[in-house]
């Protein structure tokens, strides 16, 4: 009997102890797999050459508000607002489109390749910061998985000589403690992550050194703080989206020469650091409020003007076309829309000139009714 | 009145007649005699756990932090009200939060430094921190596990990434913890021992916990019970009536002081349970965005709060203070102990019946409406769990190495998985909201003149401007306040608010507002607006 109680004890014992030596092992497992940002898995950071323009290579207008978060905007009224921005003298509209609804990047990419413009493709998934009261769940391992596979999947999306960023300003989804990132390294890794994935996915679909993939917008503290040298290496340029000081007191208005100082004040700082050409990758006037159209005229005149000196700078990418404070279409919902003043500041330095019959040439392009509704 | 005094004029009796057989009474008391000291090394665990604690306040200060809930900016500014506001004194307390916290926090909330870092506040989670190790160590002795459990149990509760993380900052989460579990103990002392003594210093912790947290109300009627059961299986009616009064009496004096303070300053004694202020008000608004999944259905509230612990303590943990618990349940202790031990697990009870009756709501990213909210409440369970998981070390040195081990583990894997749900929730979810913009614009742009805004809103803006506090008129401010939300422009030179604040339902629309005022800044969350000087 006491034996047996012995032996009874003896197994129950050992059952323990495997079953915490189990637990132990798993532990140390799930420690040794977890790693919030993949490891790169390749260095394949090759892009395709910019094509020479005057005065920069990339002049684009992006078309945040609507393409993004305006929903049901008839094609109709997408194809006449892409022919307004290519009067400007644009070769890049940008679409910032959720990744996640692809009818309407399709309806945006359409219309733009039709006009024979490229698309800079600018946005995220909507899981990533956590869009439209969805959560912000989705981790970068997933985010650069589902990425490169909507890419393989959606090969008729995109045309050589787009560019196509894999996650816009990916310092918005948090670095440090309880956030997507827990430091800058595994920021910079996600970075460089962006080329290597999105470059697989267009070799995938025979694109492969077609697309641009470099162009992966940061805020201008990040720009400044977060590179590091082999980083901006690595991505050839470094594309900033800066606004400059504009006020954010409502009524205030601001000096247009000293926002221009500011702009180009910004950039250099950013190109003296890195020594690496530098694409504006979002700026418009006024982000904040309302403002004056011909203030905010002659803020665009300023600014492009002090800027387009600046042999680093590759490229400007307008923000926005429509749909908020810093707009060059007026954007009454109506059916009668009209360039801004600002548009013919941004259409003489796009072009390149200062031929002032320029305004006439941009009428007024009567357009379907928009149908504004908030995504 | 008679039988009460006789009651507890029967309590000066040394050595009560046990209730239960001779033979159990004996070996009950040949236990407690053979109860292992603590080891000399005892202090310097605890010495240990209070340099961790205090590593960890340097880190998360140095990372901003300390002060990421709202909640907590709240805390410190409801008890600098006191000292520094157009109406200083102690009815700034107010009545949204039990007053122990702010109470404790005017011994240094005056010091600007203290105040603006949090320290004020963090200290006292701090000290709680390290008293709930010394509880929890104690508390496990009681039930005669022997030191290596102990050991066990403060590892698994101090290694916990959310504790010392909130430990940091100045919630009264950690408040709570040490006084509950400071009443636990010395309730457990008293079922072992029989002392009087330490029934009194239960119903003095139990006391400071009602005036903690309203978790400490559910723990006072369990314990008060408790007494009565006790005491009844071991003495008899008379001395039971005697210890429950002798126990109950001091928790109901907290409850009594905290419903007169409410109908002296507010003229209505349930003023903290249907005031505008209060939680009930509050979860109506979330009710009514249809953000309270949990009011009315009881397994959604269980499975809530449950996946709360889970993602406060890890998986692992959570599995094995599972398990401790089974083994505690058939453990050879009577029910007098397990009585005692029961008590671990009111906030568990607490917090389901919380979410199902819509008194609070968690949310959490596995969930509708898939965000973090109040996941903090999960940690009131981990002293439990460690108890719980100590029950399983059995006096083998093996056993607990590898416990310890699988703790520090755990820790290991939540930080490197930046899975520290706690501050996850002060970073991205509901908890803390973005509120820079506006305090810096505050700052540079509204330093001269008052500010009229509903602190029960905007409270942690307000001290994320940095300006003095006798620059804003709030609730507590009746003698500007009333008159400012009917005319405005005799005292305010800035107005800030959103959409449902107090300020905004009674302003918005008026004409003395809209003839004043103009909007100057418009935040992410708040907007400002500034007296017309023409």
């Amino acid at each position: 009997m006491a034996k047996k109680t012995k032996a009874s004890n003896f197994i129950t014992i050992s059952l323990v102890y495997l079953f915490l030596a189990l637990v132990f092992l798993y532990s140390v497992y799930q420690l040794a797999i977890s790693h919030p940002v993949p490891a790169l898995k390749s260095s394949n950071f090759i892009q395709p050459k910019l094509i020479s323009e005057s005065p920069w290579p990339i002049k684009s207008i992006d078309t945040q508000i609507v393409s993004k978060h305006w929903t049901n905007v008839p094609v109709e009224s997408v194809n006449a607002q892409i022919e307004m921005l290519k009067k400007l003298g644009v070769n890049y509209i940008a679409v910032d489109t959720f990744y996640d609804d692809e009818k309407e990047m399709y309806k945006w990419a359409n219309a733009i390749h039709d006009q024979k413009l490229h698309v800079w493709f600018r946005s995220h998934w909507k899981n990533w910061e956590g869009d439209e009261g969805l959560p912000a769940s989705m981790t970068p391992q997933e985010y650069l998985d589902k990425t490169k596979s909507f890419i393989s999947h959606n090969p008729k999306l995109f045309v050589s000589g787009d560019s196509f960023t894999l996650a816009i300003e990916p310092e918005q989804a948090g670095v440090g403690l309880g956030k997507k990132f827990l430091d800058w390294n595994q920021y910079r890794q996600f970075i460089l992550n962006e080329l290597v994935y999105s470059n697989e996915a267009f070799q995938s679909i025979y694109l492969g050194n077609q697309i641009h993939t470099n162009w992966i917008s940061v805020n201008g503290w990040v720009a400044n703080n977060a590179f590091t040298q082999e980083l901006a290496d690595k991505l050839e340029l470094i594309t900033v989206d800066h606004f400059s000081v504009q006020t954010s007191t409502i009524g205030a208005n601001d000096d247009p020469n000293k926002v221009a100082e500011d702009m180009s004040r910004a950039l250099d700082e950013i190109y003296n650091k890195w020594k690496m050409p530098v694409l504006l990758g979002e700026w418009g006037y006024q982000i904040y409020q309302d403002t004056d159209p011909d203030i905010q005229a002659e803020v665009i005149k300023k600014v492009l003007g002090k800027i387009k000196t600046k042999n680093y700078l590759i490229g400007v990418n307008y923000w926005s076309h429509m749909g908020n404070h810093a707009r060059i279409i007026d954007d009454q919902s109506g059916s009668s829309l009209n360039f801004r003043p600002g548009a013919f500041e941004i259409a003489k330095v796009f072009k390149n000139t200062d031929d002032l019959s320029l305004t006439s040439s941009l009428s007024a392009t009567p357009l379907p009714i928009l149908k504004k509704v908030a995504r | 009145m008679v039988n009460i005094f006789r009651s507890i004029s029967t309590l000066s009796v040394p050595i009560p007649k046990l209730f239960w057989p001779e033979n159990i009474r004996k070996a009950a008391l040949e236990k407690s005699i053979s109860d292992e000291a603590d080891p000399s090394w005892f202090w310097i665990v605890i010495l240990l756990v209070t340099g961790i604690s205090i590593c960890a306040w340097a880190f998360y200060y140095k990372n901003n932090l300390t002060l990421s809930y709202n909640d907590a900016r709240s805390h410190l500014n409801v008890a600098r009200r006191v000292v520094d506001s157009l109406q200083p004194g102690l009815a700034q307390i107010g009545s949204v939060w039990l007053p122990l916290q702010h109470l404790l926090q005017l011994f240094t909330i005056w010091n600007d430094f203290m105040y603006r870092t949090g320290l004020s506040g963090s200290l006292i989670s701090m000290i709680s921190f390290a008293g709930s190790n010394i509880f929890i160590w104690k508390i496990i002795k009681q039930f005669n596990l022997g030191n290596l459990a102990a050991l066990t149990g403060v590892a698994v509760f101090s290694s916990n990434a959310n504790i010392l993380f909130l430990q940091t900052t100045p919630m009264t989460e950690s408040l709570m913890l040490v006084t509950s579990l400071g009443a636990v103990f010395f309730f457990t002392k008293w079922v072992k021992y029989d002392q009087i003594s330490s029934l009194i210093l239960s119903g003095i912790f139990t006391l400071l916990a009602v005036l903690t947290r309203y978790d400490g109300w559910l723990l006072f009627a369990f314990l008060s019970f408790s007494t009565f059961a006790v005491s009844l299986m071991k003495h008899g009616r008379v001395k039971a009536e005697g210890h429950f009064i002798l126990y109950s009496s001091l928790g109901l004096f907290g409850i009594a002081l905290w419903i007169g303070w409410n109908a002296i300053i507010f003229g209505d004694p349930l003023f903290f349970v249907s005031g505008p202020f209060s939680a009930k008000a509050q979860q109506e608004i979330l009710a009514a965005r249809g953000l309270l999944p949990t009011k009315g259905n009881l397994a959604l509230s269980i499975y809530t709060y449950f996946l709360t612990i889970k993602e406060n303590v890890g998986e692992v943990i959570f599995i094995l203070g599972i398990l401790g618990f089974i083994k505690a349940l058939f453990s050879k202790f009577n029910f007098t102990y397990k009585m005692a031990f029961l008590g671990l697990f009111v906030p568990v009870v607490f917090n389901i019946i919380s979410l199902y009756f819509g008194q609070s709501a968690i949310h959490l990213p596995q969930l509708p409406p898939h965000t973090w909210f109040n996941v903090r409440y999960g940690i009131m369970s981990l002293p439990a769990i460690a108890i719980c998981i100590a029950f399983l070390v059995n006096r083998r040195e093996f056993v607990a190495s590898i416990l310890i081990m699988i703790a520090l583990l755990q820790a290991a894997l939540m930080y490197s998985d930046n899975n520290v749900i706690t501050i996850q929730d002060s970073v991205r979810g509901s908890s803390g909201f973005f509120l820079d913009d506006t305090g810096a614009w505050l700052n540079e742009n509204a330093s001269q003149g008052l500010i009229l805004t509903a602190a029960s809103s905007n409270d942690a803006l307000i001290f994320k401007s940095g300006l003095p506090l006798k620059h804003f008129i709030t609730e507590g401010m009746a003698k500007y306040w009333n008159e400012a939300l009917i005319h405005p422009a005799r005292h305010a030179d800035y107005i800030i608010m959103h959409e449902g604040d107090l300020v905004y339902n009674n302003l918005v629309g008026t004409s003395e507002f809209t003839e004043n005022y103009k909007l100057v800044y418009l935040g992410n969350f708040a907007s400002v607006y500034k007296k017309k000087t023409d």
